[in-house]
């Protein structure tokens, strides 16, 4: 049976999110004003045979992440932060992934799974004094490229 | 048949050919597609989908270039004259016969010899199209693209250096007026910086030279070019296809990205774009294969080599068994998913794979070295005297040609332009406040620092760098151009500079192409580069060529590049254009982008220890400017930041040049000067400034010495006339400086002082003052 999980990894908080913060200036460039913060985090969604937490746990602790900088996250399904807009990016079907296939590599070479297959995404978290419709906007502006992803958009009232 | 579709052509009207062609993104016209007809129906029957698809990519203008090969009928002023643009080019090389010019025109790239054992290979390409839909993808696969074109070259070369120059839409612009589909140019910039920043420093590659250009005329289409650098042995410049040898694919897997990219870059950029036009890049992957590649070149093991580029393995293969025949197995391909139909998988623009011929004895040895170093190697199948591309699925033909058709059939177009000269007239704009006005230039967008850019790419890699793109004090100052030493056990270099102005062509694009490559030359020679030994390359990008105006600018221009490319003895050794570079609104309304030509050069150095750069080496020095100033302000940065658009465009005057930079040559060779800069965008005073920002010195400059046409400051200060550059000589050699230009024109305009700022005089009178920390503010105020 096929089954999947997702590793989330993103900066510890006393970091500074780079990119988070080169997302916020852009958006502040089209003029939407009241965003507070952003977060980027990169995910690995892994697919395949004999899939469980524990494995996934170990693929994120010994392949994935830098342990002074990182942290992770592995999970099905997660339930929304609060007071953030989550936007999930995805690659459409049929798009290269190489980062995507060098993980998949990575994770059979070092012999913890013989075959399984990774995409990677983006998540971003928004918080600020937004609208909906403001944040549909910036995703077609900055996040995304209709032509090659797919993207979710998550909120808690 | 099972795997492939038959297309209906045989029993189909004019009107249903046409349709066919648009639905299907062939971007045939009728006569093509009538000619398609002609040939099957003599077979007596209906074309298969991937024979069809085969075909368009063969006769794509991407792949053909049908308008450079074709016959134009020009007009000018009511003057008429027929040409072939692609002959006019070749006829410089031809004419000029250099006999260190070993590969022209028709191999990936030129090649031109550094000595008698190494040769020196270069291209310059284009990915506008995939730039425009996807900035980081299509930018990242654009330099992977032009890698491959040097790996493929001859039995192959080591990249040593990617060049890069843009040109995109102003980063303000406003997000209302952009149609749907469209990018905003902020973020195609942001994402093209990235893509070739990420590809070249992954793949150990420095990226050194290039510029970048801001106009309204690119907001539609962008454009992005990338170069590629390459050494290799003498002895392995001709490579040759074999009959019976094996045919085969190395490299990366193929899957369904990039399908129609050649005929699709032959279209506009219309608002509904199918994804799988998308292409994605993977450095690593490449790296692999260009380490493994030259091992095996290094062995011999195989006789001919290819990039699979635009319109893939049916290109690559189609080119290679031109003259021979070939059959292919497609279900051998190592695809990346199961479910791609034959035509998809022969069509497929999958990036990082590139194809051998191999003879049979070495088929084994190659297999084994590619698995050694964990690259993908498999035999799809050989090239057999058959005349014929003859392509297997399984057990089925999926397609089966004439290679003569495929490669001659092409029916010849013809086209019919006109140009207008217009009158150029003089402007006579007079400037209210100096001071503010030299600040506004340097800190136009086209003028001022890139460095955030070019800080992001790596330009040290590999140790062969001499001369870096930014030089002098803490590394302000730039550089007119990049030298490297390419080999560890020689101090034998080579120089690589770049000419673009798309501003002069508003005027006349004739003396545009003349500007460019002047610039580019005069870049190379105030490096150190020897000016007998530059070769040159083309990049045309144009826009709407169906539109006539359009195509005579065109034409126009390329006549200006044989004139020129002749008078200053440089010999093009390969070029490539981009055409159809428009944008076609919801209303129909056509925009096309201003006519662009790159002119990218490549020279040798003899000795890498007597070059000299562009920063102020110590006060107290002599500053010399050489050549004379014309009233020539038209097209300038000056006129282009008060929005003035006529003027005359500056000529080029190449006897003078040549024989100025003759000298400068040998005067940079004997340690006479010691810093030099040309005089281009932004005229005299920018290229001062320039200077005193990489020296972190000041200077005093009378401007009434300035030998010029006409006394007006604005002139002086601003004029772009080519054939000029900024020298700096030692109190000491004054007299041997004087002596060595005594026959040339040149004045002595002021002298390098300790105090950090600019005084001009006029007549020494003191006319303004500037700090070097204003210039610097000015100069360095780009934020992207």
């Amino acid at each position: 049976m096929n089954d999947f999980y997702i590793i989330e990894i993103f900066k510890v908080k006393k970091n500074f999110d780079v990119f988070g913060e080169e997302i916020k200036k852009s958006i502040e460039e089209l003029g939407i004003k009241g965003v507070k913060e952003v977060r980027v985090s990169n995910l690995y969604k892994i697919e395949g045979e004999k899939i469980n937490r524990k494995i996934c746990e170990k693929i994120a602790e010994e392949l994935f992440i830098d342990n002074v900088s990182e942290d992770f996250d592995v999970y099905k399904r997660k339930r929304g932060k609060r007071n953030f807009f989550e936007i999930e990016v995805y690659f459409k079907e049929g798009v290269a992934d190489p980062v995507g296939d060098t993980a998949k590599r990575v994770i059979v070479e070092s012999g913890i799974l013989k075959d399984v297959s990774v995409k990677t995404g983006k998540k971003y978290y928004i918080k600020g004094k937004i609208r909906l419709k403001e944040i549909e906007e910036i995703c077609e502006k900055i996040l995304v490229n209709n032509l090659i992803h797919n993207y979710f958009i998550k909120w808690k009232k | 048949m099972k795997y492939s579709r038959e297309i209906e052509i045989l029993n189909v009207d004019d009107k249903k050919l046409i349709e066919l062609s648009e639905k299907n993104l062939l971007s045939l016209n009728l006569d093509e597609m009538k000619k398609i007809k002609e040939y099957f129906s003599l077979l007596g029957r209906n074309p298969t989908d991937c024979e069809i698809e085969c075909i368009a990519q063969t006769w794509s203008e991407h792949c053909y270039h049908k308008t450079f090969k074709a016959e134009i009928e020009y007009y000018e002023n009511g003057n008429k004259e027929n040409l072939i643009l692609l002959k006019k080019i070749m006829e410089v090389t031809e004419n000029l016969n250099y006999d260190w010019c070993i590969s022209v025109f028709k191999d990936n790239a030129g090649v031109i010899k550094i000595d008698d054992k190494w040769a020196v290979a270069f291209k310059v390409e284009t990915h506008n199209h995939p730039s425009a839909l996807e900035p980081y993808g299509g930018a990242g696969t654009g330099i992977g693209g032009v890698i491959r074109d040097i790996l493929g070259v001859g039995l192959g070369a080591k990249p040593i250096l990617n060049t890069d120059v843009f040109c995109f839409g102003p980063l303000d612009y406003p997000y209302e007026k952009l149609p749907k589909g469209i990018l905003h140019p902020r973020r195609i910039f942001r994402g093209v910086v990235s893509g070739v920043r990420d590809y070249g420093n992954r793949m150990g590659i420095p990226t050194g030279n290039g510029a970048i250009i801001f106009d309204e005329g690119y907001v539609f289409n962008c454009l992005v070019y990338c170069g590629t650098v390459g050494i290799m042995p003498v002895d392995k410049v001709k490579k040759e296809v074999k009959e019976g040898d094996y045919i085969v694919l190395v490299g990366g897997r193929t899957g369904r990205d990039g399908i129609h990219g050649a005929t699709f870059s032959s279209a506009s950029l219309k608002e509904d774009i199918p994804t799988s036009v998308v292409q994605i890049g993977n450095p690593i992957v490449e790296k692999k294969l260009l380490d493994v590649l030259l091992v095996a070149r290094d062995l011999n093991l195989y006789n001919s080599i290819t990039d699979c580029g635009a319109g893939g393995l049916s290109s690559a293969i189609g080119e290679m068994g031109k003259d021979i025949g070939a059959v292919v197995y497609l279900e051998k391909v190592p695809l990346k998913y199961e479910g791609l139909l034959p035509w998809e998988i022969f069509l497929s623009e999958s990036q990082e794979r590139m194809v051998l011929s191999v003879s049979e004895e070495n088929v084994e040895n190659l297999i084994s070295l590619f698995n050694s170093e964990d690259v993908e190697c498999s035999v799809i199948g050989r090239f057999l005297k058959t005349k014929k591309l003859k392509v297997y699925y399984k057990d089925e033909i999926v397609c089966d040609i004439d290679m003569d058709f495929l490669h001659k059939g092409i029916p010849e177009r013809k086209f019919k332009c006109f140009f207008e000269k217009k009158e150029e007239k003089n402007f006579n704009y007079k400037s209210e406040n100096i001071k503010e006005d030299v600040l506004r230039v340097l800190s136009e967008l086209v003028i001022s620092s890139k460095e955030e850019v070019i800080h992001q790419y790596d330009h040290e890699v590999g140790g062969r760098t001499i001369l870096k793109p930014f030089c002098g004090y803490e590394g302000k100052g730039v550089s007119d151009g990049i030298v490297l030493k390419p080999f560890y056990d020689s101090f034998k270099g080579i120089v690589i500079g770049c000419g673009i102005n798309p501003f002069y062509g508003d005027i006349d694009p004739y003396y545009m192409a003349g500007l460019c490559i002047e610039e580019c030359i005069r870049n190379i020679v105030s490096c150190g580069g020897d000016p007998e030994r530059i070769a040159i390359l083309d990049n045309f990008c144009w826009g709407n060529i169906n539109d006539e105006k359009e195509l005579g600018k065109l034409v126009r221009c390329v006549k200006g590049c044989s004139d020129f490319a002749l008078k200053y003895k440089v010999p093009f050794i390969s070029g490539k254009d981009s055409l159809n570079n428009y944008f076609r609104t919801k209303d129909g309304e056509i925009i096309s982008i201003p006519g662009t030509l790159l002119i990218s050069g490549i020279g040798i150095i003899e000795d890498v220890r007597k070059i000299t750069s562009t920063d102020f080496k110590k006060e107290g020095n002599i500053i010399f400017i050489l050549g004379k100033t014309f009233n020539e302000l038209g097209g300038s940065q000056f006129y282009r930041i008060n929005n003035i658009k006529e003027g005359i465009v500056p000529k080029p005057r190449p006897e003078k040049a040549l024989s100025l930079m003759r000298k400068l040559h040998s005067g940079i060779k004997n340690g006479i000067i010691k810093s030099c800069h040309d005089c281009s965008d932004g005229g005299l005073i920018t290229t001062i400034c320039e200077m005193m920002i990489g020296g972190n010195l000041g200077c005093k400059i009378n401007f009434s010495d300035v030998l010029s046409e006409v006394e007006e400051i604005e002139v002086i200060l601003f004029s772009e006339s080519p054939g000029r550059f900024v020298v700096e000589i030692e109190k000491e050699k004054v007299d041997e400086f004087e002596e060595l230009f005594k026959d040339e024109e040149y004045s002595k305009i002021g002298e390098v002082i300790e105090d950090k700022k600019i005084i001009g005089f006029w007549n020494d009178k003191k006319i303004f003052e500037i700090t070097l920390y204003e210039i610097e503010k000015a100069w360095r105020s780009l934020r992207f």
